[in-house]
């Protein structure tokens, strides 16, 4: 083990994979020699090269049509996309063509393609630089969607994603890549696609959170157990695939579900797992679902409206002190 | 430059002219018939520049036609049941019911699908021609475009990211006069699409796309450059379609007296015309292949018509059909 940031635990995860398969390529935006935007791929071009850590003109759907290009020949590559509000701009090649290419041409021509992008808030960036659009690929047949929330998942996941044969978007918290640091197994570490996580238990509510708000619900745990309400904390850290059985066999002990997200709320991440909740275990359940995450407006620029914008510590308090009435 | 083809050659380009030929025929038909679904987007009148392009390409080499291209599709390898089976959405069409012909491709045989989303083709085929070199082969990737799909941004950004990059790859702009109904003239202040081709740091060729012969010396002469490492280039083929731009085009915005225009200059006929005035081969030989090539075209028909379609328990078990983890 040793104690990484998020950003440089998936620096090792690419620098390991880099090593491990000459497939495996890096491309993007200003990754080479000043090392992305958020640094996360810092030092990488001097020890592979410009051709594996390729910085390229500002042509997003440019970036990703010729990843999935070269993925089709047997590349690997790893795009960053600087901000996942740019998502949007290459969106035609995520989900139209990325997700499509295995459909119209047959299961053996393979698209292992990464789609690695810095998203949520806590940046001060305002929208356009702060958004967590998971929930607009949710939708998109034929895409593995991740968000890690510790250094070792990170890690893990990155190295399980440049290992798959299909496209993958993997979301990554930008106020957590040098704020969080923490302990990460040295060498080959893998979590695989589809494997969510507990990262509390617990036996009165079950929340399901994502990425940075993993970090606000094990502080709410926290605080609540001086209390003695009991939250377990489950990370899907995939979303899609989704570890429906972790979820289902915790709310199956607990009963109760609050789901937590940076996205706003309709239609978003948290609305799916309530709705397979009630549809696969509404038995099990004591109260109504509950869905916390920011509402359905603009990302506001000034600090103080920010930290009222995203859900908070308080208010996932609030909402278990409400369902445990 | 002008180059020698032995007559086995021509006969080759030839007889793929007539197959696209006959095979837009029989999809009018059908299609007024209302004996096929979804539409057809026919290219009768450009069969010298769909075939042409291909027909100097090696094995090896990659073609990602554009959505109007059956003549670069069957000189590239595919069948007329390929496509015929796909009019009528069969098991037996290229891929099995699941896709339109505007979707299709063949990995084994080096073709990437062509795209109905304009501009999603040039930055995949991009991709093809990284991996090219990345590998330090002499393999090219031919992408065609047409002139109206030539203004969508992603071809802009393709363009320069694949002149930025010198990647081994064509760009052949099909410039029928039409983007859908609107005319060149309205569409574009340019004059010739070399233009473009300077714009991006490319050298840009062009030629008579009604003239078989013109189109494979000038695409050999783009192909020869991509080939030896010196970067991308553009050629546009002068072309005309004789239909609307899909089945329900009425074909109303133009004068029929322009289409008879071009109709007096048939693409086959002047290859033929050339063939025997030059005593290349005899007429008796151009007319056994109409016939053979009419048989085909006709058998196909009757055999897709009889085929079964796709079996929906395949379809939907989602692990043979899907791109999941």
């Amino acid at each position: 083990m040793s104690v990484l940031t998020y950003a440089e635990a998936l620096r090792a995860s690419m620098r390991e994979e880099l090593k491990r398969d000459e497939n495996v390529y890096l491309i993007g935006e200003d990754i080479g020699a000043y090392g992305g935007c958020y640094g996360v791929t810092a030092g990488l071009v001097d020890e592979f090269g410009e051709e594996r850590v390729m910085d390229t003109p500002i042509s997003e759907l440019a970036i990703v049509g010729a990843a999935v290009g070269s993925a089709m020949q047997g590349k690997r590559p790893v795009v960053e996309i600087m901000y996942a509000d740019f998502l949007t701009v290459a969106s035609d090649q995520i989900i139209n063509q990325a997700c499509k290419m295995r459909y119209i041409l047959g299961k053996e021509v393979k698209v292992p393609l990464v789609v690695r992008t810095s998203y949520g808030g806590g940046g001060r960036y305002s929208f356009n630089h702060s958004q967590s659009p998971e929930a607009l690929f949710l939708n998109a047949p034929g895409l593995t969607i991740m968000m890690p929330s510790t250094p070792a998942d990170a890690k893990g996941m990155m190295t399980a994603a440049i290992r798959s044969d299909n496209p993958v978007l993997l979301f990554e918290q930008k106020y957590l890549y040098k704020t969080l640091k923490g302990e990460v197994p040295e060498g080959e570490y893998i979590v695989p696609i589809g494997k969510g996580d507990i990262k509390r238990k617990g036996e009165d509510v079950t929340v399901v959170a994502t990425g940075w708000m993993v970090h606000r619900a094990l502080e709410a745990a926290g605080n609540l157990e001086k209390e003695g309400i009991s939250i377990e904390v489950v990370d899907p850290r995939t979303l899609k695939p989704l570890d429906e059985e972790l979820i289902l066999n915790s709310v199956a002990k607990t009963g109760r579900l609050i789901t937590m997200h940076e996205a706003s709320l309709t239609g978003g991440f948290g609305a799916e797992v309530c709705a397979i909740v009630t549809e696969k275990a509404f038995d099990c359940l004591k109260k109504p679902v509950k869905r916390l995450a920011a509402p359905d407006l603009i990302i506001p620029f000034s600090p103080n409206l920010e930290d009222l914008y995203y859900p908070g510590v308080k208010d996932l308090e609030n909402a278990v002190h409400k369902m445990m009435q | 430059m002008q180059r020698e083809y032995p007559k086995e050659k021509l006969l080759d380009v030839y007889r793929h002219m007539v197959q696209t030929r006959i095979f837009e025929r029989e999809c009018e038909t059908l299609n007024k018939n209302k004996e096929i679904l979804g539409s057809i987007h026919g290219s009768m009148g450009e069969e010298a520049t769909s075939v042409g392009l291909a027909a100097v390409l090696r094995k090896d080499d990659l073609l990602a036609p554009s959505y109007r291209d059956p003549g670069a599709l069957f000189m590239k390898g595919l069948t007329t049941l390929d496509l015929v089976g796909m009019l009528f959405a069969k098991e037996c069409g290229k891929t099995k019911g699941r896709t339109r012909v505007l979707h299709v491709g063949d990995f084994s045989k080096n073709i990437y699908p062509p795209n109905p989303i304009l501009g999603a083709s040039q930055v995949i085929a991009n991709g093809a021609a990284l991996s090219f070199k990345m590998d330090k082969t002499d393999r090219v990737v031919l992408n065609i475009i047409g002139d109206g799909a030539s203004n969508e941004g992603a071809v802009h950004e393709a363009m320069n990211f694949a002149a930025a990059k010198e990647l081994p790859i064509v760009f052949a702009v099909e410039n029928n006069r039409y983007a859908w109904s609107t005319p060149f003239e309205k569409n574009f202040k340019i004059h010739s699409f070399v233009e473009r081709a300077i714009g991006y740091g490319m050298p840009g060729f062009i030629c008579d796309g009604y003239d078989v012969i013109d189109v494979m010396d000038t695409v050999s002469d783009a192909i020869d450059h991509a080939r030896l490492g010196k970067g991308p280039a553009l050629v546009e083929c002068r072309t005309y379609r004789w239909s609307g731009h899909s089945g329900n085009d009425k074909n109303v915005y133009r004068p029929q007296s322009e289409i008879l225009r071009f109709r007096q200059n048939d693409p086959i006929k002047r290859l033929g015309d050339y063939m025997t005035a030059a005593n290349i081969c005899m007429e008796q030989e151009l007319q056994d292949i109409w016939d053979s090539v009419e048989k085909e075209v006709q058998d196909a028909i009757e055999f897709s018509k009889a085929a079964p379609y796709p079996d929906p328990d395949e379809f939907f078990r989602m692990d043979t059909m899907m791109a999941v983890n």
